[in-house]
């Protein structure tokens, strides 16, 4: 049996070329993640370029401790960009993921070693060159001893910036591969956009009143503010003290805080080495998973919770009631849907107050005539498509007698208690701010028109079936899914005029009400809505059930992802 | 040098207050064909895992033809082939590059590299499907890309954990074949299986786990002399005796809603 030796430098130049090989392979068949990368390169790149023109200029034009603040600030804005960048793409490269070696003879120098010049192809990289290239554009663009030491200072903060990517990636490493940590990540991701505008209106807010507000005394005290006195302990501080030392020709300092920015590489390096230690002798990932009791024992808190709630319900309702709960909870873009139901009455509060030109206090009656139109988007939203969050088990439900009607109450509850949440914050917001016959009767309408729209989508969740990707392992995206052109065109014309049309009559006594201004019209109207929702839901989800039944082959293979 | 391919001196491995392997001795001779059985959670992919270097034991001693893996992990894992429970494989390569890239690991020479995994490809019937991504590959074609990535390099001890799990019939027929081929070569290999068919079959020497600890060991005959149970008795029987099961495995007089209905 002939005995193969190694050669370090072999397996070091594969392991480079596997690394190169991953990366591009992560955009094989994947539509999504080429059209994010599209958009780093053509919306983060520009920014990128203008933040270092912007930072060029300013460590030319400003005076005084100006540019080498901004020198700080711009380490600063880097250490965060590496700090979430494993966080963001370690489970999608599993190029990085360096378990995967640890069956092979590769000496440890040899794994860092690759570890390191793998960081070529990572993203931000090649974000932070023209960041560099503008550094030494302002500060070192001569042949002087300054040069020299911009050049030091770039070539420390490469090495600052590639070690802390990955002793991040490898103390969070075991977290990423937890699915409650992807669903938070997908959750936030998805909600930060909207953020943005508050954050936006905030700065706004902040600028109007600080502007109004500024002194002499301010002006002098900015004036004199160091802000690398509190920078300069920590590294990306460090090293712009380094550049201002010698831009004050200060050599000795330079040299010294150079000193102490390489004792925090080497800090730095020798932490993750120890971690990378630990995770290639079998220890693990510094941050795991929560451990198996802990999670038996939350099961077990469940399970109390789901008996004493839903105990009054037959028991497949209650089970199947349950399961709808699980699945909201668990599947995070479901998740976001509700959390965006939350928040969007709260955008467009925030965008009718906060937009400067009414006062808190102030919103008009008519402002509770909209939460039938909001509730009718949500429980749209919310319950559309609502066999297909089934995932691969619907077979599993389909191979047992339960009455189908069955499914889509229980279904039809769940999500009405869910989403009866948001619509009910919002709703009570407008009854406390404008007390009312009107946004009573318009909250409990808005409840009757979601009850009634669930009794359509169940119907055309049964016509319409669209497959949705629920698996979090993003082998081949997360969100991937299938379903026709005609589905598609389905859902954004006949289900949602479906959805108005059969749920507008619910709405019909309060808005004859408020037309004749007739506040007692109301109450035997609220009763009329509320049979008439009840009534549009029982029959939509007995016909869906109906339906179900006599489709079930048809609805499970069109809900097939298609490499299933 | 130990004579050894496998042994193990006290290794144990605790996982918080659980013992998942407890003082565990075992010795495999080379060439022999070793089946290490125990039910679910009995230490055997925890003993595996410490063996190959992917564990780190609580205490005691893990030698790989006299090699301490934990003292020379390098050169102990230059002799081993390791086809793991969840196969490690890189999802994005495709079979051929994912075997090339494993034989460069172990030091195989570029040209021996190309050879034997297209003949490695040929063998595991994967040559139609060689440049497809594993991504996308069946279960069964995934173990046996993990199963070429795993001799390509001859290895002179090969540990497998459950290489017949989800595996076809035709599948399982060249696995077992490449397994004989590697044995009259000369390597050792010990492994899994919850197969026991397959066990009784191919084995030389059967270890039985159960809580951690070894609770039968010897050729199918010893096995049988060891739990009484006669010489028509087969692995099962004996199996279910040394983890102590008999009384509990029989679903006889449990269940009582069966009878009732």
């Amino acid at each position: 049996m002939t005995e193969f030796t190694p050669n370090p430098r072999t397996q070091l130049s594969q392991l480079w070329r596997l690394r190169g090989k991953l990366t591009l392979r992560q955009f094989t068949g994947e539509r999504g993640r080429i059209v994010g990368a599209a958009i780093v390169i053509f919306f983060i790149g520009p920014l990128i370029l203008a933040a270092a023109y912007g930072s060029g200029i300013g460590y030319r034009r400003l005076n005084d401790q100006w540019p080498t603040a901004l020198l700080g600030a711009v380490f600063t804005l880097l250490w965060f960009i590496w700090l979430i960048f494993p966080i963001m793409f370690a489970a999608i490269n599993e190029g990085a993921d360096i378990t995967r070696l640890m069956i092979y003879p590769i000496p440890r120098r040899t794994i860092i070693a690759s570890v390191i010049l793998g960081t070529l192809f990572d993203y931000p990289t090649y974000l932070m060159l023209p960041l560099f290239a503008a550094i030494i554009y302002g500060f070192g663009l001569s042949l002087s001893p300054v040069t020299l030491v911009v050049i030091a200072a770039l070539v420390l903060g490469y090495g600052h910036l590639i070690m802390i990517g990955q002793l991040a990636g490898t103390t969070i490493g075991g977290i990423m591969q937890s699915r409650r940590v992807r669903d938070v990540a997908i959750i936030f991701f998805s909600l930060i956009g909207g953020l943005c505008y508050f954050i936006n209106i905030g700065i706004q807010r902040f600028l109007e009143a600080v502007s109004h507000q500024v002194s002499a005394d301010d002006v002098t005290a900015l004036q004199a503010w160091q802000p690398l006195d509190v920078l300069q302990w920590l590294p990306p501080g460090a090293l712009a003290q380094v550049v201002a030392q010698a831009r004050a020709g200060d050599w000795l300092a330079s040299l010294l805080w150079l000193g102490y920015s390489l004792l925090w590489l080497i800090l730095i390096t020798w932490v993750w080495y120890k971690l990378l230690v630990r995770l290639t002798t079998g220890e693990g990932y510094l941050l795991s998973p929560r451990p198996r009791e802990e999670t038996r024992r939350q099961a077990a808190r469940e399970e109390r919770r789901e008996r004493n709630l839903l105990g009054w319900l037959p028991p497949d309702i209650a089970q199947l009631v349950a399961n709808e709960f699980k699945s909201v909870w668990r599947v995070p873009q479901r998740r976001v849907g509700i959390i965006q139901g939350v928040l969007m009455p709260i955008f467009f509060l925030g965008a009718f107050f906060l937009g400067g030109d009414t006062e808190f206090g102030a919103a008009p009656r008519w402002m509770a005539l909209t939460l039938p139109v909001y509730a009718i988007f949500l429980f749209w939203a919310n319950t559309q498509n609502m066999l297909a969050w089934e995932g691969p088990g619907l077979p599993a439900l389909l191979l047992t007698p339960v009455p189908r009607q069955h499914i889509f109450r229980a279904k039809g509850l769940a999500l009405f208690v869910i989403t009866a949440v948001p619509l009910l914050l919002f709703g009570g917001l407008i009854v406390y701010n404008n007390p009312g016959w009107v946004s009573v009767a318009g909250l409990l309408t808005a409840l009757g028109m979601g009850l009634a729209t669930m009794g359509v989508t169940a119907v055309a969740s049964v016509y319409f079936p669209i497959p949705i990707r629920l698996e979090g392992r993003r082998k081949r995206g997360l969100f991937q899914s299938g379903g026709d052109t005609k589905t598609g065109c389905a859902y954004i014309t006949i289900v949602p005029l479906s959805v108005v049309l059969v749920s507008a009559p619910a709405a019909a006594p309060l808005l004859l009400a408020w037309w004749l201004d007739v506040p007692w019209l109301a109450a035997p109207g609220l009763f009329f809505s509320a049979s008439y929702a009840f009534a549009v839901f029982w029959i939509g989800t007995r016909q869906a059930g109906e339906l179900l039944l006599a489709r079930e082959p048809e609805v499970v293979e069109r809900l097939k992802l298609p490499e299933e | 040098m130990s004579a050894w391919a496998v042994e193990t001196r006290e290794l144990t491995r605790y996982f918080d207050k659980k013992t998942a392997v407890d003082h565990l001795n075992l010795r495999v001779a080379e060439g022999e064909f070793y089946g290490f059985l125990g039910p679910n959670g009995a230490g055997k992919s925890t003993t595996i895992n410490m063996l190959v270097g992917l564990l780190r034991p609580s205490s005691g001693q893990a030698f790989i033809t006299g090699i301490d893996m934990w003292q020379d992990p390098l050169a102990a894992k230059q002799r081993i082939g390791v086809l793991p429970e969840g196969m490690h494989l890189y999802e994005r390569l495709s079979a051929r590059e994912f075997i090339r890239f494993s034989g460069t690991m172990y030091g195989v020479p570029p040209a021996e590299v190309a050879k034997r995994t297209e003949e490695l490809l040929n063998l595991l019937d994967l040559s139609d499907d060689a440049d497809k991504l594993i991504v996308d590959y069946s279960h069964g074609m995934k173990k046996k890309a993990s199963l070429a990535a795993a001799i390509i390099h001859s290895p002179r001890v090969l540990f497998l954990d459950e290489p017949f799990e989800g595996i076809d019939a035709i599948s399982g027929r060249i696995i077992r074949d490449v397994l004989r081929r590697l044995r009259q070569n000369g390597a050792t290999i010990f492994f899994t299986s919850h197969i026991l068919e397959v066990v009784e079959r191919l084995c030389t020497r059967v270890g039985v786990i159960a809580d951690g600890r070894l609770v039968a060991e010897g050729t199918m005959d010893d096995l049988r002399s060891q739990a009484q149970t006669g010489a028509d008795a087969t692995l099962e029987d004996v199996f279910l005796q040394a983890v102590g099961a008999t009384a509990d495995v029989s679903a006889e007089g449990k269940l009582s809603w069966l009878s009732n209905s």
